[in-house]
């Protein structure tokens, strides 16, 4: 194994902020639909996923029109994966989770995981089956690089850590200082309880839905336009799988917790390339996973949860 | 009847006898396969064989995990892929001129013996965890144990210079493995589950399954017996991937993949959890539906879409009619009346067909439609008139059901001449012809004919929706413009199919299509009203 | 001798102390009693005994050893089996099944006779299955030997729950709230059934109830406990006229 280049050290670590941006923008989702419905929603990854083809069509639609600016698009871009993907969430809800709300949860979990299954596969009926190619080149407007202590830092990636905070913050605004923030909080708590205490339990999941799916959205317009992975129908899957570990590492239901775990999450996986280990670059969040169930299962954050 | 007084099952004489037998039933079987059947089959079907039994076996062997002793684990890809990998290594470094049959059952006791390994380093810690946390750390433990092999090709991500040829996966493994094999290997697994499951031990595991607190305090060892089910299953999987292995001659890592664990899970998932019978048969059954899509033609965009569009509307018409003031009667007979009209629709369709004088066989199936759809008809009338007690509704459901049942049995006749591989064909017919035998023939059935109608009429109307629809969708000119050429192959799509069915049976009977149940002899007689137990009658 | 002895066991949950300094000593052949009210302790001791839980300290002996950290079904090897307060059957298995499963930790034959299904491995389940029969027959369950669990009345699950613990052959069976839930006539017929397991087959119970008079009418030894500490102990006439015991838990004679 060829020795590290310390050099490259902090590049990579601003390479994994920017990274755990997003898993903390996916985690965010996973974690405040476990914290309500206690259900590990496997197919938050593929609306995810949704969000970067919504933003994808939408660049294809409007890119090169002169009249056009082009930070409007971006933000059209964003609003149009949010909302798209907000419906998509509110629709999986009502179609596949809300019929076995009583059922019990390996159910739900299967079920969850055939709706993952079926987003993938079914994707491929909806979206182009061979990868179009990725739209980071194309509508990128922030590509100027800037040095900052010696990293080069895209701008692109600068404004995607932005966005990230704002909405970060705009969710932890709606959770603590809203009522229906609060319902949710409560309904997270105690579902049955809250639900007598006359909180419109199923109107409250719904909202999770549509806010946890709309942050995925978000997140997979950002990495569209900035990271520029290539599309294809799968693309959601280990970033999902990813962001979940993500809220386990944080502590499922704790929404400070998921964002702290998704930027652990990026720069972990940043660290393994730089240390020549590329070839396990997947494979390190599941063994992050494993430590983490087995030692403290709560979660960084978390309460130390009674396994039983 | 079995109630107050048991009569111990055990006799020496009894027991020597019956496993003679069995041992020479097995014996035969593999002698049928090997001499008789497969010498009159080509190589695909051949293979249609293997693997539809190679993951039927793996269906069971994670039955004997998630629905026996009840511990949602979603990474047995894993295990399969242990011993696919472990033997498939040795026999390509060390095979030579030994004996085939000897060195492939060698092979499949080492390639038990690593998955049990395995088994065991992923067991013991994740089977600390509980439901959806054991779910996801065993689908960490797969994934972790499949990346390593991918970046196992000789270079500097190896572990000592191991080379099992990365993520272009291991070639040239001497093909070894016979479809007795394959046989003889399927009914040991489903034997092994089976015996287990006649003892107090198998009694252990369901109680494992059923309430951990309460098992601990009746004196069985939760902890243990996880471990051994776990270790079990794992091995059995490893043997699976061994004859897996020296029957394709080559493996990738993809194959093994999280989709792969995805699939076995689906099977015994729709099969049933804890249904032997259940996962081996949704384990074929899948399997084979897999490769039969591989050889469907491509389906052009605007009718799949037009079946979606219909299949929605069918049920959001029927969930409303439910609601409505027509209430379940209303929605039956709307149900009926649009099944008929596609029983209507296939005689007039047979009517034409049958005219046509190009080609023989086209004649046939149009004669073949025009029988079925007037004799169906007939049916409905008869049943319409003759069920005194039943609503107008539920008349012609049984009516419909009655139909379908006689539609079972000439559509095996018809598809008996389409050009699908000879397996594919034989387990169809199987099916639809066990379906009818249920529903016609059983106790159980004659109840359940109205509910087999609803199937029936439940196409019946997609197939009449749909053609108004499809002539609406050509209609838009978004759609008319962007899919006209557009075709999908269903090759493409098996796994969305999986997952829809996964849904759809999760939505509909979360405890899969046989549940708890087994096929036993017993049964089959209590179906056909042979033998009547008292206790059936549960309140 | 004493055949299970608790010796100053407390077991501390973060802050609550949820069973303080308890110590009781049961005799082979006892029909001991132990009474509280609401949230006083009661089912967590039980947990104690039977090792759900670890007491923080103190010490739980049961015929002449530590039983203490032990998993629970090692104690119940030893001889000690229980009911839950909240009904705890194997649902989907039948009554048969859930009883035969008692009789699992006496079984000999290994996992492998087992699956390659040798002759002493169904002569045993063979057993196992007609002592189950006696059991559900003195129960008078024998009409439900073959349903599920589940469907059987609730009362009727308590009775499987106590065949099922009597199949381990218990030197000590704990019994929680047997009698929630039924109707006084049911409660009586339960009652009479206990007795009459300890005077015909000498088996030593350990009760807890919260019915006064069932506790009063058949047991012979008492505990009070109440918010985990012990406040009184001894026969039910003592028991009926402790001043500490009225003003915790009765409010007025009895």
């Amino acid at each position: 194994m060829e020795s590290l280049d310390w050099g490259q050290l902090p590049q990579q670590l601003v390479n994994g902020l920017q990274l755990g941006a997003i898993y903390a923008l996916i985690a965010l989702g996973y974690t405040m639909v476990y914290g309500v419905l206690k259900l590990i929603n496997f197919a938050h990854g593929d609306v995810y996923m949704v969000g970067m083809y919504l933003a994808y069509y939408t660049a294809m639609q409007w890119f090169n029109r002169e009249a056009m600016n082009p930070y409007v698009l971006l933000f059209l871009m964003l609003i149009i994966s949010m909302v798209g993907c907000a419906l998509l969430g509110l629709l999986i809800e009502r179609v596949a989770y809300r019929p076995l709300r009583n059922a019990p949860r390996i159910s739900v979990l299967i079920t969850a995981i055939g709706v993952s299954l079926l987003l993938e596969h079914g994707g491929l009926l909806v979206f182009k089956t061979s990868p179009p190619p990725s739209i980071a080149q194309d509508v990128n407007v922030f590509s100027q690089t800037m040095d900052i202590f010696g990293v080069a830092v895209t701008q692109s990636r600068l404004v995607v850590f932005g966005v990230t905070v704002v909405l970060m913050f705009l969710l932890w605004y709606f959770v603590t200082q809203t009522q229906t923030g609060r319902a949710m909080r409560a309904v997270s708590h105690d579902f049955n309880t809250a639900a007598l205490m006359g909180v419109n339990v199923s109107r409250i999941i719904g909202i999770t839905f549509i806010i946890g799916s709309a942050l995925a959205g978000a997140g997979g317009m950002m990495n569209a336009t900035a990271l520029g992975t290539p599309l294809t129908t799968f693309a959601g899957l280990l970033p999902g799988v990813k962001a979940f570990v993500a809220a386990v590492l944080g502590g499922i239901g704790n929404i400070p917790g998921a964002v702290v775990g998704g930027f652990i999450m990026g720069i972990a996986e940043n660290l393994v390339v730089w240390g020549g280990l590329g070839g396990y670059k997947d494979a390190v969040a599941f063994v992050i996973l494993i430590i983490i169930l087995l030692l403290r299962p709560g979660g960084l954050f978390g309460s130390p949860v009674d396994k039983v | 009847m079995a109630a107050a007084t048991v009569t111990p099952s055990f006799a020496p004489g009894r027991y020597v006898l019956v496993r003679l037998l069995s041992f020479l039933l097995v014996a035969a079987i593999a002698f049928v396969v090997e001499r008789q059947v497969v010498p009159s089959l080509n190589n695909y079907d051949a293979t249609l064989i293997v693997r539809s039994l190679l993951y039927a076996s793996l269906a069971v062997s994670l039955n004997l995990i998630n629905g026996i002793t009840g511990q949602f684990s979603v990474g047995h890809a894993a295990f399969f892929l242990v011993g696919a990998y472990v033997s498939g290594y040795v026999t390509r470094n060390y095979f030579d001129s030994q004996d085939p049959l000897l060195w492939i059952t060698g092979m499949t006791v080492v390639g038990g013996v690593a998955a049990a390994i395995a088994g065991i380093v992923v067991g013991l810690p994740s089977l600390r965890l509980r439901g959806d946390y054991l779910a996801v750390a065993t689908l960490g433990f797969g994934e972790i144990i499949r990346i390593i092999v991918q970046n196992q090709d000789g270079k500097n991500l190896s572990f000592g210079g191991l080379d099992l040829g990365g993520a272009f996966g291991l070639n040239k493994i001497d093909k070894l493995t016979h479809v007795w094999h394959v046989v003889v290997l399927f009914i040991l697994i489903v034997a092994l589950c089976r015996n287990l499951l006649k003892t107090s031990h198998g009694l252990s595991f369901l109680a494992v399954r059923e309430d951990e607190l309460a098992a601990e305090a009746t004196g069985v060892n939760t902890t243990r017996t996880k471990v051994v089910a776990f270790v079990l299953g794992a091995a059995m999987a490893g043997m699976v991937g061994t004859l897996f292995a020296h029957h394709e001659g080559f493996i990738t890592p993809v194959t093994f993949d999280m989709s792969t664990s995805f699939l076995i899970l689906t099977m015994v998932v729709i099969g049933g959890t804890g249904s032997i019978t259940g996962a081996a048969l949704a384990g074929a059954a899948l399997k084979l539906l897999e490769e039969a899509l591989r050889k469907i033609d491509q389906i052009p965009a605007i009718d799949l879409l037009g079946y979606i569009v219909s299949a929605l509307l069918v049920l959001l018409l029927v969930k409303t009619l439910r609601r409505s003031r027509f209430g379940e009667n209303g929605r039956h007979v709307f149900l009926s009346l649009l099944g008929a009209v596609a029983l209507a629709g296939a005689v007039v369709k047979g009517l034409a067909l049958s005219g046509d004088a190009d080609s023989g066989y086209v004649r046939f199936v149009g004669w073949a439609m025009l029988a079925v759809g007037s004799l169906s008809i007939l049916f409905i009338v008869v049943a319409l008139v003759r069920r005194a007690g039943a609503t107008v509704g539920e008349r012609m459901l049984t009516g419909l059901g009655w139909a379908g049942a006689l539609i079972a049995l000439v559509g095996c006749y018809v598809h008996w001449f389409t050009g699908v591989s000879v397996v594919i064909k034989v387990s169809v017919i199987a099916m639809l012809l066990a379906l009818a035998a249920f529903t016609t023939l059983s106790g159980h059935g004659r109840r359940g004919m109205p509910a087999f109608g609803a199937v029936v009429a439940l196409f019946g109307s997609l197939i009449v929706v749909k053609m108004p629809v499809t002539m609406a969708l050509h209609s838009v000119p978004f759609i008319e413009e962007n899919l006209k050429d557009t075709l999908y192959s269903p090759n493409n799509l098996r796994m969305a199919i999986f997952a829809f069915l996964l849904v759809v049976v999760m939505l509909v009977r979360p405890i899969g299509v046989l549940g708890h149940h087994e096929f036993s002899w017993d049964l089959v007689k209590r179906m056909f009203g042979m033998k009547h137990k008292q206790q059936e009658i549960a309140v | 001798m004493s055949l299970l002895t608790l010796d100053r066991a407390t077991i501390r949950f973060g802050g609550l102390v949820a069973v303080n300094d308890v110590s009781f000593m049961i005799h082979e052949g006892d029909l001991f009693g132990l009474i509280g009210p609401n949230g006083a302790g009661k089912t967590t001791c039980f947990n104690l005994i039977t090792g759900v839980y670890k007491p923080t300290s103190g010490d739980v002996r049961f015929d002449g050893r530590s039983i203490r950290g032990l998993r629970p079904s090692a104690i119940a090897a030893l001889g000690i089996a229980r009911t839950f307060q909240n009904i705890r059957l194997f649902s989907a298995l039948s009554v048969l099944e859930n009883v035969v499963i008692g009789g699992f930790l006496r079984h000999r034959c290994t996992l492998t006779e087992a699956l390659c299904l040798l002759p002493r491995s169904i002569k045993e389940t063979d057993d196992l299955v007609v002592e189950a029969m006696k059991l559900i027959e003195s129960f008078n369950l024998t009409e439900f030997t073959n349903w599920r669990s589940s469907d059987l009345s609730y009362g009727d699950q308590r009775r499987v729950e106590i065949a099922r613990a009597l199949a381990t052959r218990p030197k000590l069976l704990l019994l929680d709230e047997p009698a929630a839930g039924m109707n006084p006539q049911e409660k009586q017929e339960l009652m009479a059934q206990i007795r009459r397991l300890r005077d015909e087959f000498g088996q030593t119970i350990l009760l807890i109830e919260h019915d006064m008079k069932v506790v009063m009418g058949i047991c012979e030894k008492i505990v009070v406990l109440d918010h985990g500490a012990e406040i009184a102990a001894g026969s039910p006439e003592e028991i009926r006229c402790d001043p500490k015991v009225i003003e915790a838990y009765l409010g007025e004679p009895v």
